[in-house]
């Protein structure tokens, strides 16, 4: 499977308060539909030529639903031409912040057959919103319009929920909050990713991410039932428990080979972060396929991380096959180098130790792999 | 048939409009019972049940022998002492009957009780006055009690509905459900809540106008989320969904109730999943 | 079966009263909610218990105790009232119209009467007792707790005469309260007793009025020729001492009232009424494993270890252990 995080837009109509793409130097650029369809053909490309293939193609940005419905429209009519026998294998997801989305958005977005939309909200007075001190009240009306939206309509969503500083006081009233706003828990915890001085006041340390989930980790267990997918919770129960290694990109130590990230302007990398930081270039899609993309030189050293830790920093790690050393771009901002781990391998290793093993009275147990 | 119920006065057209749909018939008081029920009939309403309000305690009713065969719920002020009500239990007994009383005092949840536990089903009639440790009390009697009891509502109906990872609305045993339950003016409009009813604010001028456009549902729980109360943040929330109406004020008690509500829900439905135990119902 | 005691607080003081070290370690206002009785209506009914003994103080000073009485009824238990009788003109008013129309068998009372011409107190309280005998009478079995030996039973069977009660007397030996000063008659006392009962026996002969042995009789003390007369006359002479099982307003538990202050808990930590049976006949075992019964004679008794005697009341062991070195299992100790 290829993941392809397609950063259609740049632009944005929020500022918030912890989102690097709005603070680009460079900034602002929107995909053409050239490129767009230049896409298209290469994932029909690329899919013709390996049957067993599927693609995720994950709109992002930016807020992608800032370029209206037509464009939308128009890539459904683009995909239908360039991949006629292939847009089977075609995923569309999309990450928004919903207070663009409107009624007319619906049809193009079930024409690339997005049935479930990933989000991302924060109750907290100012983290999310437009301007220089982000106005959450105007975020949160269009957020949740657009939430009403999206329900009517029969969507499923996830959220995001980015754990600041600002959060680590309030750690079961934001749990309660976004259990109340995703029925089921569908939503993701993660640590903000702060990498300047400017914004240091909203960084947590892996100790304080630990603790955070800690918190919340007690109620959560006790009722697994009514909040089966609170991520990373069910994750790393799933793992110690039950056995099942489902593992996110940033612990399968499984990216090497997998993810694209793709720039407006065609410009491949890794993802999101390498290409901010102009690391691991793969060229534009508009010189080459996705096959010499995702079959890169560079990747090679992401895939030799995982030995290199393995017998190196992380030798002798009970955790290992819970996170393989994390992100290599966290091990990067650090240490300047992908074959380190990443400090938020200690987030993890922390709280299972102080708070899930205690609390459940599992013990995780290394399988070897 | 959509799932929409009406709660509606026994007025022939209103009744009329209802044909084939689901109806609580508003009897106002105990007098009209029986020709409510036989008017709805008549009009081809599917009758879920007449409502009348009695002006005083259960104790003093005369139970009619044309209730019998009426799904009954009775909204009575206090269930009264037992010595009193003890001669009216055969009769009582043969009715199809609920009876409701406010959650307000400990008296009535203690009269809530004597009845489930003699087989008559009771509710509690569960609002920002409830006496809410009395209430947690009744909730798990009425859910985690092993001696077999008549069903005591809202607990019964809530843990019978219970979705684990979704909205439950404690109210909808209640007759107030804004997305299910409408309320019907005596003129026609039509009201999500009795409330509501009671303040003019109507979805639609008629019933007709209802039925060939319903309202989208209403989704409580977002709009308490939208407006970032402190109900927002409440574990409660989608079970209350702002019972207590004054969020800036939640009264003492009432979290703990919920809190002790879901979990007898839960430990309900656990111990029947596995078998440990059933419980008639009436 | 259990006692369930619906209030704490009593009317009278009788000088041998065996509640009294409860009584005095509890609030007089704890009464028993209705929670509470149908609580433990249930848990009798699961139990398989069809007999609802309510105890206090005195319960028919319950302001509830007509309707808990009724609803008991209603629940289709046996339901049996140990009462001294003593109560106001309204509630015995309420009472009787309340408890006209019941079956028979429904509702009985079992009045603990005190001889009038043996204290100031008992004769002022006799009018009040007599008004509810009068108003209750074929529903009342008497009861006297013999706590002198110069007792008499003449004045319970004017009673049964006059007001047409059962023609049974349940008869008490008062026993000692460990820990506590109250009358009770000391073994070596208890021939007096008994021997100052069959004296009444011609009297109760005639009369037609079986009498009844509460427990803690010990066996041995009756020669066949008595056991014979109770057999003949269709007298009750249980030799048995186990735990009755007593249940306070609070929902705490004991084994009975000697033994109030003996491993008292919660009903709550029990699941049925057979393993709260279980836990206190274990209790009661382990005494005997100490001290077998009153006697020293009752370690090697025949009777007892056949089972026709238990060997008194398991109150005196609890008692002399109080007096002697700390050497017995840590359980046996209140």
């Amino acid at each position: 499977m290829a993941d392809l995080i397609v950063k259609v837009t740049e632009k944005c109509n929020s500022n918030c308060a912890y989102c690097d793409v709005v603070r680009k130097p460079r900034g602002g650029e929107t995909m053409s539909f050239a490129i767009l369809e230049t896409l298209f053909r290469r994932i029909n490309e690329f899919l013709l030529a390996q049957p067993a293939e599927e693609v995720t193609f994950i709109w992002h940005g930016g807020e992608p639903l800032l370029l209206g419905p037509a464009f939308l429209e128009q890539a459904a009519a683009l995909e239908r031409t360039h991949c006629p026998s292939t847009a089977f294998r075609i995923k569309h997801c999309i990450q928004t912040n919903l207070t663009c989305l409107t009624q007319e958005h619906i049809p193009a977005l079930r024409a690339l057959r997005i049935t479930s939309m990933g989000t991302s909200y924060d109750p907290l007075p100012n983290v999310r919103g437009p301007g220089t001190t982000p106005d959450s009240e105007w975020y949160r009306e269009r957020f949740f319009k657009g939430l009403s939206l999206l329900k009517r309509n029969g969507f499923a969503w996830g959220i995001i929920y980015v754990v600041t500083r600002l959060s680590l006081a309030r750690p079961l009233d934001l749990f309660y909050y976004l259990v109340n706003l995703c029925p089921g828990g569908n939503f993701n915890l993660n640590p903000v990713l702060i990498y300047d001085n400017e914004r240091k006041h909203l960084a947590i340390t892996p100790r304080e991410f630990a603790d955070f989930l800690g918190a919340l980790f007690p109620v959560w267990w006790k009722h697994q039932g009514r909040y089966p997918n609170v991520q990373p919770l069910r994750r790393i129960t799933d793992n110690i428990r039950d056995n099942i290694f489902n593992l996110g990109c940033c612990d399968s130590g499984e990216c090497a080979y997998s993810h694209v990230n793709i720039a407006p302007n065609g410009e491949t990398s890794q993802c999101g972060r390498s290409a901010d930081w102009e690391l691991l270039p793969y060229g534009n899609i508009q010189q080459r396929s996705l096959a010499e993309i995702l079959a890169d030189s560079q990747r090679d050293e992401l895939a030799r991380r995982n030995a290199v830790l393995r017998d190196g920093e992380c030798a002798g790690c009970r955790f290992w096959e819970l996170c393989h050393g994390g992100c290599p771009l966290d091990a990067w901002s650090q240490h300047k180098g992908f074959l380190h781990k990443s400090e938020w391998c200690d987030s993890k290793r922390m709280f299972i130790t102080d708070y899930f093993e205690p609390i459940t009275g599992l013990r995780f147990q290394h399988h070897g792999s | 048939m959509s799932d929409h119920v009406f709660v509606c006065p026994p007025r022939e057209p209103l009744l009329r409009a209802l044909k084939d749909k689901n109806v609580v018939v508003d009897a106002a008081s105990t007098k009209g019972v029986a020709d409510a029920f036989g008017l709805a009939q008549r009009c081809g309403a599917a009758v879920r049940c007449v409502r009348a309000r009695f002006a005083g305690l259960l104790a003093e009713i005369k139970p009619e022998a044309a209730w019998e065969g009426i799904p009954l719920a009775l909204y009575v002020d206090g269930v009264g002492r037992f010595r009193d009500i003890a001669p009216r239990l055969p009769a009582l007994r043969r009715l199809n009957l609920r009876v409701y009383v406010q959650a307000s005092s400990a008296n009535n949840l203690t009269g809530i009780r004597i009845l489930s536990s003699l087989g008559l089903a009771a509710a509690a009639i569960i609002d920002r006055s409830a006496d809410w440790g009395g209430c947690a009390d009744l909730c798990t009697y009425a859910l985690l009690g092993t001696a077999p009891h008549a069903p005591i509502d809202p607990f019964a109906r809530l843990a019978e509905n219970y979705h684990e990872t979704g909205i439950n609305r404690l109210t909808a045993a209640l007759f107030e459900d804004p997305s299910a339950i409408f309320h019907v003016n005596e003129n026609g409009p039509v009201a999500r809540t009795a409330g509501e009813l009671a303040r003019s604010e109507f979805v639609a001028p008629s019933i007709e106008r209802f039925l060939a456009a319903p309202p989208e549902p209403l989704d409580s729980a977002l709009g308490l989320l939208a407006q970032n109360s402190s109900c927002a943040f409440c574990p409660a929330l989608s079970v209350c969904l702002g019972i207590v109406a004054d969020p800036a004020n939640c009264p003492p008690g009432a979290k703990e109730f919920f809190a002790d509500l879901l979990d007898a829900v839960e430990q309900s439905k656990d111990l029947n999943r596995r078998g440990r135990r059933t419980l008639w119902q009436t | 079966m259990p006692n369930v005691l619906f209030t704490q607080r009593c009317v009278r003081s009788c000088p041998y009263c065996f509640a009294r070290k409860h009584m005095s370690d509890s609030s007089p206002d704890d009464i028993i909610s209705w929670e509470n009785v149908i609580y433990l209506a249930d848990f009798l009914e699961a139990g398989g218990e069809r007999v609802f003994s309510i105890l206090g103080g005195e319960p028919t000073l319950h302001p509830d105790f007509v309707d808990m009485v009724l609803y008991l009824i209603e629940r289709r238990f046996h339901v049996r009232v140990f009462t001294s009788g003593i109560m106001s003109e309204s509630k015995l008013r309420d009472a009787s119209a309340a408890f006209a129309a019941l079956p028979q068998e429904a509702l009985a009372f079992i009045c603990n009467v005190n001889d009038p011409g043996r204290s100031e107190q008992s004769a002022a309280e006799l009018p009040r007792v007599e008004a509810f005998l009068a108003e209750f009478g074929s529903r009342i079995a008497p009861g006297f707790n013999i706590y002198q030996t110069d007792f008499s039973l003449d004045f319970i069977c004017h009673h049964i005469n006059r007001f047409g009660l059962k023609r049974s007397i349940r008869l008490g030996l008062t026993h000692p309260i460990p820990g506590q000063q109250n009358l009770f008659i000391s073994l070596k006392d208890i021939d007096l007793i008994i021997k100052r009962f069959f004296e009444h026996a011609p009297l109760l002969e005639r009369l037609h009025i079986r009498p009844g042995m509460d427990c803690g009789f010990p066996l041995c003390r009756f020669t066949n020729e008595q056991i014979a007369w109770f057999m003949r006359y269709g007298g009750e002479c249980r030799f048995g001492c186990g735990a009755v099982i007593d249940i306070g307003p609070d929902m705490s538990v004991w084994p009975c009232f000697p033994l109030s202050a003996f491993d008292k808990r919660s009903i709550f930590e029990f699941n049925s009424l057979a393993e709260m049976r279980t836990h206190y006949d274990g209790l009661t075992k382990k005494i005997r494993v100490e001290q077998g019964g009153i006697y020293l004679a009752c370690d090697t008794c025949g009777l007892r270890r056949d089972g026709n005697c238990a060997g008194g009341c398991v109150a005196h062991a609890l008692e002399a252990f109080r007096h002697e070195p700390n050497v017995r299992a840590q359980e046996v100790y209140a």
